[in-house]
């Protein structure tokens, strides 16, 4: 794959006027996007969203038609690099050890990870061994501190010397993603499909991931099974992206870069460019309406 | 003309030689034939130049069937599917020592008259060996497939090793080919693996939980197929055919259900052998017990000896039987070799294996005579003996000069025989695989190979030799001690060796292809402490994408309890206390769900980890659940008083155990930890024993006695142990009390197994426990404590165990 090719779907924000508009909580969850769904619909005709979007199209239908196992791929969301899994033969995964690199530049930051145990009100992949030692402190049994701010997936060179990757301000981190959850309890596991963590990067690369074996690679919460994962990488630029939405006064102002904005009444469409490619697009909300924007790389 | 023969053997070869002077190829029973069986319901016939179509009166007059005592016996007469053979049926039974004429009058065209005449010949009905003694049968080496204990382990007297016996696997476990196998499942290794010939080893082996396997393992031991079976050879017949489960049934490659087989004129099934030629014409095996006066044959023999008589029994693929031949018919009893003729009970000749020669003729091993004989299949005359008192032919170059008591013959082609020879009587007994080369021209049998293993092997009982295509020769040496299987090549080099614990006598072993889709899932249920554990397995199906589990407390479930992409499950959605039903199918990748698997069913009571096993043991219910015994003289008041037991002593006898308090129900499973506590104090300083255990003889202590320093202040008590012994599902908690007359307070027992990742052994596994797990972060060492795979490396394998029984806020 060309790793200049960015699907800037990837870049599409929902906005309503009920949503708490934080830079934060806009890179961890707020808003996500089926876009499968956008893809299959997708009426760009010939500019490059459209034939971007079958590309990713035609990926996806191998998927299908292949034997069940779980994927584990790189997403790029405004300009941010998911790493996200998807259980297609309903496994259940206990943890993740991953090497995730890029083929230029660095990864700088690390965000959109899940903390803690996964229960049915927050399920996630929150359990990070090796930072768990060295940040989180148990008092209770029942009132552990997941916020601790360094509290990260990062895993520890010196755990691993050999078999770990430089990390933040560097081409490659290795990620330690583990899931605890009581097990009498519905619905307390992770989902089977969902986010790991956003991984931010200097410049745009190819982002790749792998096994990281001495620390388990993907296993299955089944003891017996074993979890046959399929890896997939892709081209991530940080130079197309929304970079920050904020309200005030009931006046809209998102922040982005590397083209044009466009808007739409709903994820699939119309779209229609704002005309604006400054960086900076204020607007006033409205109060009964919902918007969705990206940007149209030039 | 009228024939008694009084003498087996050679009285028999005159009568029939008059029978066939009279035109009549070959008769069952035969002329002169004693010790006949008196459920034969058949009498068969075979002209020699005359079809069965010219005799006018074959379905009228032509026979008549006459007891001495039981009188007529109508019946009915049609000719075999072979157009040879003519078989007359009878309805009823002989009696027990009677005499039997048989009259034959055939009406023929003018023309053929000459060619069958009319004959009468008589036989002797058996008098039946009643006792139903079988076991005394199975003492000298005879194999029985009526329900009596037939297990090649069972049959003889082998030392095998003490850490071999006892081998088990810790717990079901899916093997690198996706096939599950459940905790019983043999062991498995491959000890020599160079140029193996291509299939799979087809063997019967014990487990270790009551149930024999029959396998098919591949060159690396690894099994493809497998099922409990308590029938000890695992064979497949030249239509393809398998027979796993017994000789009377015969299955298909895809193990689907085929026919049966049956042996007729009140033999019994013998085990031993069943061949079924590619058009479906079987033969069987059979056995009778007769009572004989052997000082007949022999001075000083017993005069009721209990003598196992064999026989060969030939059917058309439609089950039509067109050819007996008996063992009294055609050898001489004093030439017995193994066994003795003088003794009170063995078996003769004790027909081990069939084969049938190139030129379709029968090929037959009788191991008491240490003898093959070469049958001729139309006349039922014996055509050549190889071996024995009386073998037509010399050996050369043979330093051994022939076999003894050999367990199984192959006809190789060209003029080639090989056989398993036990060697019983050879100087010193040694067991070998050796192949012959007739000459009947100079009627010698030239040893051109044979296979002794270094060092020697000796088996006194069965054991096999299979010539594979590769021009290999696979060897089953049988004993516990010894190999389970070798192969060697042509000269004798070993190519392949395989060994399975638990050791064990192996019957048979051979090497087979398998091409074959079983139709639906085989399925074993066991139950653990906490979870009920699955075992399917759609053999041979490569495009299985999960199975589907249902399960019920009612027969034939169908309600989805969970699915599966590999073949084990454990389950813990199951409903406790009553018994469980379960089933299993399989989804292809194309969605198509297969059959139900077989049923299984289980009395399920889990316990969790962690979970509190004694019942009221805060006494918050009183006295309930809890029992009480003074012995020995002691003398005590054991009462509940604000939720706290206690025992007022007024004599303690003269051991502690002169005052007991215990409850029992406790299941205890073998390997897990647990940890065992409670509250107590007394009146005065003293000692109390306790323990986990049975209370009753032989009072096995599996906690080991502790013993508790009680002072008046409440102390808690805390004990970890780990079951040693096989799992019992009721031990005690047991509290030991006597031997002193202070008066003891107990409150607050608990007895729980401590999960996976309990490092804390708090019953719980919860963040305490995740720290320990991350101190010790992929640390790799020896003996980690948070090492659960045991690998010598802790990381997200360990923590998949800690994460099975997470349970923070618990408890």
């Amino acid at each position: 794959m060309d790793k200049r090719t960015k699907v800037d779907v990837a870049s599409t924000i929902l906005i309503t006027s009920h949503l708490r508009l934080d830079f934060h909580s806009f890179r961890q969850s707020t808003f996500h996007i089926s876009d499968l769904n956008v893809l299959r619909k997708s009426d760009g005709a010939k500019d490059k969203v459209k034939s971007r979007s079958l590309l990713l199209l035609f990926f996806l239908w191998g998927v299908v038609s292949a034997r069940a196992a779980v994927r584990v791929y790189v997403e790029d969301h405004s300009g941010l690099a998911r790493i996200k899994y998807e259980c297609t033969g309903g496994e259940v995964v206990r943890s993740f050890a991953l090497d995730v690199t890029v083929d230029q530049g660095q990864i700088v930051d690390i965000s959109d990870f899940f903390r803690g145990e996964s229960t049915t009100n927050a399920h996630g992949y929150g359990i990070f061994p090796a930072s768990f030692r060295d940040h989180i402190t148990v008092s209770t049994v029942t009132n552990v501190d997941w916020e601790v701010a360094d509290y990260t997936p990062l895993a520890v060179v010196g755990d691993a010397p050999g078999d770990t990757l430089p990390g933040l301000g560097s081409s490659g981190v290795t990620l330690e993603f583990g899931a605890l959850w009581d097990a009498r309890v519905a619905g307390a596991g992770p989902g089977s499909s969902g986010t790991l963590c956003a991984l931010a990067i200097s410049e745009p690369a190819e982002v790749s991931i792998t096994n990281n074996a001495v620390r388990g690679g993907v296993v299955s919460a089944v003891a017996d099974e074993t979890i046959v994962p399929e890896f997939s990488s892709a081209v991530v630029d940080p130079t197309i992206a929304i970079t920050g939405i904020g309200e005030t006064n009931g006046v809209l102002t998102i922040s982005f870069t590397g083209g044009e904005l466009e808007s739409a009444p709903g994820i699939n469409g119309p779209w229609t460019g704002t005309g604006n490619d400054t960086g900076v697009f204020v607007e006033a909300l409205d109060p009964n309406g919902m918007k969705f924007f990206r940007v149209r790389a030039p | 003309m009228t024939i008694l023969a009084l003498l087996p053997g050679v009285q028999v070869l005159r009568a029939q030689s008059l029978a066939r002077q009279a035109g009549y190829q070959y008769l069952s029973p035969v002329p002169g034939g004693l010790y006949v069986s008196p459920g034969t319901r058949y009498v068969l016939m075979r002209f020699g130049n005359v079809p069965p179509s010219a005799v006018i009166n074959l379905a009228t007059s032509f026979i008549a069937v006459t007891g001495s005592r039981s009188g007529q016996h109508p019946g009915v007469t049609h000719v075999a599917s072979d157009g040879r053979t003519v078989i007359f049926q009878m309805s009823e039974s002989f009696s027990e020592g009677e005499l039997v004429t048989v009259t034959l009058n055939p009406e023929l065209k003018t023309s053929l008259s000459r060619q069958l005449k009319s004959f009468e010949y008589q036989f002797r009905i058996s008098t039946p060996f009643t006792e139903s003694s079988v076991a005394a049968l199975s003492a000298v080496g005879y194999p029985l497939t009526q329900g009596e204990d037939t297990s090649p382990g069972g049959r003889t007297a082998v030392a095998i090793p003490e850490h071999a016996v006892g081998k088990t696997r810790a717990a079901p476990e899916i093997m690198p080919n996706g096939v599950s196998i459940p905790s019983d499942f043999p062991e498995v290794s491959v000890a020599v693996k160079h140029h193996p010939s291509p299939g799979y080893v087809f063997l019967n082996n014990p487990g270790t939980g009551g149930f024999n396997y029959s396998m098919m393992l591949d060159n690396n031991g690894i099994p493809v197929w497998y099922r409990r079976s308590s029938y000890w050879q695992f064979q497949v017949q030249e239509d393809g055919t398998i027979n796993w489960d017994g000789p009377g049934a015969g299955y298909d490659q895809n193990f689907n259900y085929v026919r049966s087989y049956y042996l007729v004129n009140g033999y019994h099934v013998d085990g031993h052998e069943i061949k079924v030629l590619a058009d479906g014409t079987y033969f069987l095996l059979g056995y009778f017990f007769d009572r004989v006066d052997m000082t007949r044959y022999l001075p000083g023999a017993n005069p009721a000896a209990r003598i196992v008589q064999t026989v060969v029994q030939e059917f058309t693929p439609s089950s039509e039987l067109i050819l007996q031949w008996r063992g009294w018919d055609h050898y001489d009893v004093r030439d017995l070799q193994w066994g003795d003729p003088l003794g009170a009970s063995f078996t003769f000749p004790h027909i081990n294996a069939i084969d049938l020669d190139e030129d379709g003729n029968i090929l037959v091993s009788a191991r008491s005579v240490s003898e093959v004989t070469k049958i001729n299949r139309d006349t039922g005359k014996v055509m050549w003996r190889l071996g024995g008192a009386h073998s037509s032919f010399a050996f050369v170059n043979d330093p051994l000069n022939g076999f003894s008591c050999q367990h199984n013959i192959s006809a190789l082609g060209g003029g080639h025989y090989m056989v398993f020879d036990n060697g019983n009587f050879h100087s010193p007994p040694v067991s070998r695989a050796v192949e012959y080369k007739l000459n009947l021209a100079n009627m010698t049998a030239t040893l051109v190979w044979q296979y002794r293993d270094t060092p020697d092997r000796y088996t006194s009982l069965m054991g096999n030799a299979q010539r594979l295509p590769s021009g290999n020769t696979l060897i089953n040496f049988v004993l516990a001690r010894y190999p389970t299987v070798i192969e060697v090549d042509p000269n004798g080099v070993k190519q392949f060796e395989m060994n399975v614990l638990p050791n064990a006598d192996h019957y048979r072993v051979y090497r087979y292809p398998w091409h074959g889709v079983v139709a639906s899932p085989y399925l074993i249920a066991e139950e653990e402490e906490d979870n009920v554990t699955l075992i399917f397995n759609k053999f041979g199906d490569h495009s299985v994408d999960h199975y589907c589990i249902y399960g019920g407390t009612s027969p034939h479930p169908t309600t989805l309890l969970a699915t599966s992409t590999t073949t084990l499950k454990h389950l813990t959605n199951v409903v406790n206390r009553t018994r469980n039903y379960f089933r299993v199918t399989a989804v292809s990748t194309n969605g198509v769900e297969s059959d139900y698997s077989n049923e299984e069913s289980l009395d399920v009571n889990l316990v969790n980890p962690g979970q509190q096993m004694v019942l009221n043991g805060d006494f918050s219910q009183g006295t309930n659940y809890w029992s009480w015994a003074d012995t020995g003289g002691a003398s005590a008041r054991w009462e509940v008083a604000n939720n706290v037991s206690y025992v007022d002593i007024s004599n303690g006898g003269a051991a502690l155990e002169s005052l007991e308090l215990w409850q029992a129900g406790m299941p205890l499973t073998q390997g897990k930890k647990y940890v065992f506590g409670f509250d107590a104090w007394s009146e005065q300083p003293r000692s109390i024993q306790v323990q986990v255990g049975q209370v009753v003889a032989p009072s096995t202590s599996y906690s080991g006695p502790l013993v508790a320093a009680l002072t008046p202040n409440p102390s808690h008590f805390r004990y970890v142990f780990t079951m040693q012994h096989s799992s019992d599902s009721n031990s005690d908690v047991i509290f030991d009390l006597g031997a002193s007359s202070l008066g003891i307070y107990i409150d607050n027992v608990s007895l729980f197994s401590s999960p996976p990742g309990d490092f804390n052994l708090d019953g719980r596994v919860d963040a305490r426990d995740l720290a320990v797990m991350a101190g010790e972060w992929l640390k790799q060492q020896p003996n980690l404590v948070s090492d659960l795979d045991q690998n010598g490396r802790v990381n997200f394998k360990d923590f998949t165990l800690l994460g099975q029984s997470w349970s923070p806020t618990s408890q």
